[in-house]
């Protein structure tokens, strides 16, 4: 009578296992990669967007991170692409209709994330150094349940004492290879809004506490005390002299999805 | 006895020193000693007058020189390999638990979502679906869903499907294959609750578009938001929601629920004639460009 043969594995010498070692772990790697949610190096993430969103790629010009988070700033000929790597979103850019623009090459900025990035949009050929001035101005009041604690806000809706600040900031930008320049700005040695002293808010916290959007969101058309927000950057050549400047107006630069 | 077995045990270490790789190094010790054993065991068989001991020093004699054999069991015995199967065993074992780890917390998360919104819905299918479902589907018996409440702000409009989507041809952009599979173009009549004082009858193609893509990399939905459309009569729409309430001809473009890797969009466009044969999905963003002409039917098969 003839035994009945079983199905059974190929018995593998052991480079045969190593190799069927080797290939499960890839699988499996796979698999922790997709788990983990298919990460990226920024560049590549930023690519991975571009498909996503059906858009050729872009050229990219600048990578920054704020908190931790990373930015990606890619270049076309129709706008300037920025790209959220941790929040998986693109925003657009207009391009300055003329001379050099402003944009901001991150995310939201408030006093947990007190670091943020400007960037210029076709900086003048002749800069090889170049300076960003923010000139800040808020109307401030006292509120809070001892009366202590200082916040930025419209007095208008508020009762009570309020007075005007203004803060100056100044920082020095990075050239990068493309030709722009990269701003940063860091609020990192604020003093903590706590122990900020009455009626002497210092310019750092200033800066952490306000975002460019909610400047623009508090300001009331034509309002008596609406913030006042400046940031101009000043291209130099090599002799030092001026070759142009630079203003950010996010509102007005940005494209509106959809 | 004794002096036998330290004689055998010193022989097989003799033999197996040349293999680095310790693994190797005892399973070939433990396969020499049974071949000894053996050799010992046939000694006694043959010769059954001889003693164990004169038995197995035979035995030892004839397996050879330990030297000898060390050093020609060192040199076919390379260690990398038994480094390597070893390493890749580790990698392989590691793998396994983090990806079931990771898998396993994943699914914790998925079944507690969906455990979450079975008991939002309370089991049912969710009422937007059922709307967008009705609208997709362009049957013209069937009701249009309510919810119990909803009975009492009854808005008194009525909706007529007029023309009927049936599938399109497929096209492909970038990585993705597009295709709109469905849909009806709708009369509108009564006042709407929603936008009052936009003239009456209205009309608007609802249609969903398809798209299938790659693992890991489904298109973002804000890309439908660039979608643009013309009729047959020349007419433009843009897709924006500034157009709702207007009167103006719009697009909106909204996320569905998809399934694996197909994506399911609803784009309903306000405003599209009844006299229109056909509509088209204009797409040019970001360097890629692509449209899709949907014929609007006056039967539905």
């Amino acid at each position: 009578m003839r035994e009945k043969q079983g199905w059974s594995l190929p018995r593998l010498g052991r480079k045969g296992k190593i190799l069927r070692n080797l290939a499960l772990t890839l699988v499996l790697v796979g698999l922790v990669w997709g788990a983990l949610g298919c990460p990226l190096p920024p560049a590549l993430a930023f690519r991975r967007l571009e498909l996503r969103y059906l858009r050729e790629p872009s050229q990219i010009v600048a990578q920054v991170e704020q908190n931790g988070d990373p930015f990606v700033v890619g270049f076309t000929s129709e706008e300037v692409v920025l790209g959220d790597l941790e929040g998986g979103a693109l925003s657009f850019w207009n391009w300055p209709e003329e001379g050099t623009g402003l944009m901001v090459a991150a995310g939201l900025r408030n006093a947990y994330v007190p670091t943020t990035w400007l960037l210029s949009m076709d900086a003048p050929e002749k800069a090889v150094s170049a300076r960003l001035e923010l000139e800040l101005s808020a109307w401030m009041t006292r509120i809070g349940f001892d009366g202590e604690l200082l916040v930025l806000a419209l007095p208008t809706a508020l009762d009570g004492d309020y007075w005007q600040e203004s803060w100056t900031y100044s920082v020095e930008g990075e050239r990068l290879p493309c030709g722009e320049f990269l701003f940063r700005i860091d609020a990192q040695d604020q003093t903590p809004w706590q122990d900020a002293p009455r009626n002497g808010v210092g310019e750092q916290m200033a800066l952490a506490q306000l975002s460019w959007e909610s400047l623009y969101t508090w300001a009331e058309p034509g309002g008596e005390h609406n913030p006042e927000f400046l940031a101009l950057a000043t291209f130099y050549d090599q002799t030092g002299a001026e070759v142009g400047q630079a203003r950010l107006s996010p509102l007005e630069n940005t494209i509106q999805g959809g | 006895m004794g002096a036998d077995n330290r004689r055998e045990a010193e022989w097989l270490d003799t033999a197996t020193k040349g293999i680095r790789f310790g693994p190797d190094r005892a399973a070939v010790r433990s396969e020499l000693a049974a071949h000894l054993e053996d050799k010992e065991a046939d000694f006694r068989r043959i010769f059954p007058d001889m003693s164990p001991e004169e038995a197995r020093a035979r035995a030892l004699e004839e397996m050879g020189q330990a030297e000898e054999i060390g050093r020609e069991l060192g040199r076919i015995h390379t260690p990398w390999l038994g480094y390597l199967w070893t390493a890749s065993k580790w990698t392989l074992g590691l793998t396994l638990t983090l990806a079931l780890v990771l898998w396993g917390w994943r699914g914790l998360s998925a079944l507690d979502t969906w455990r979450m919104l079975e008991e939002a819905n309370e089991g049912k299918v969710p009422y937007g679906a059922l709307v967008y479902e009705y609208y997709l589907s362009g049957d013209p018996e069937a009701p249009f869903p309510r919810q119990e409440w909803e009975t009492e702000v009854e808005t008194g409009i009525t909706r007529t499907p007029i023309r009927w989507v049936e599938g399109t041809e497929t096209v492909r952009a970038g990585l993705y294959a597009l295709q709109v599979t469905r849909g009806a173009l709708w009369q509108f009549e009564g006042e709407s609750v929603e936008e009052p004082g936009v003239q009456s009858p209205r009309y608007a193609l609802e249609c969903e578009l398809t798209v299938t893509g790659l693992p890991g990399l489904s298109l973002h939905p804000e890309a439908a938001y660039y979608i643009s459309g013309t009729d047959s009569l020349g007419n433009t729409y843009q897709n924006t929601g500034q157009g709702h309430g207007t009167g103006e001809p719009y697009i909106l473009a909204m996320e569905l629920e998809g399934q694996g890797l197909e994506q399911r969009f609803r784009l309903s466009v306000w405003e599209v004639p009844p006299e229109a044969e056909w509509f088209r999905l204009d797409y040019d963003w970001g360097g890629v460009e692509w449209a899709i002409t949907v014929p609007l039917k006056e039967e539905r098969t």
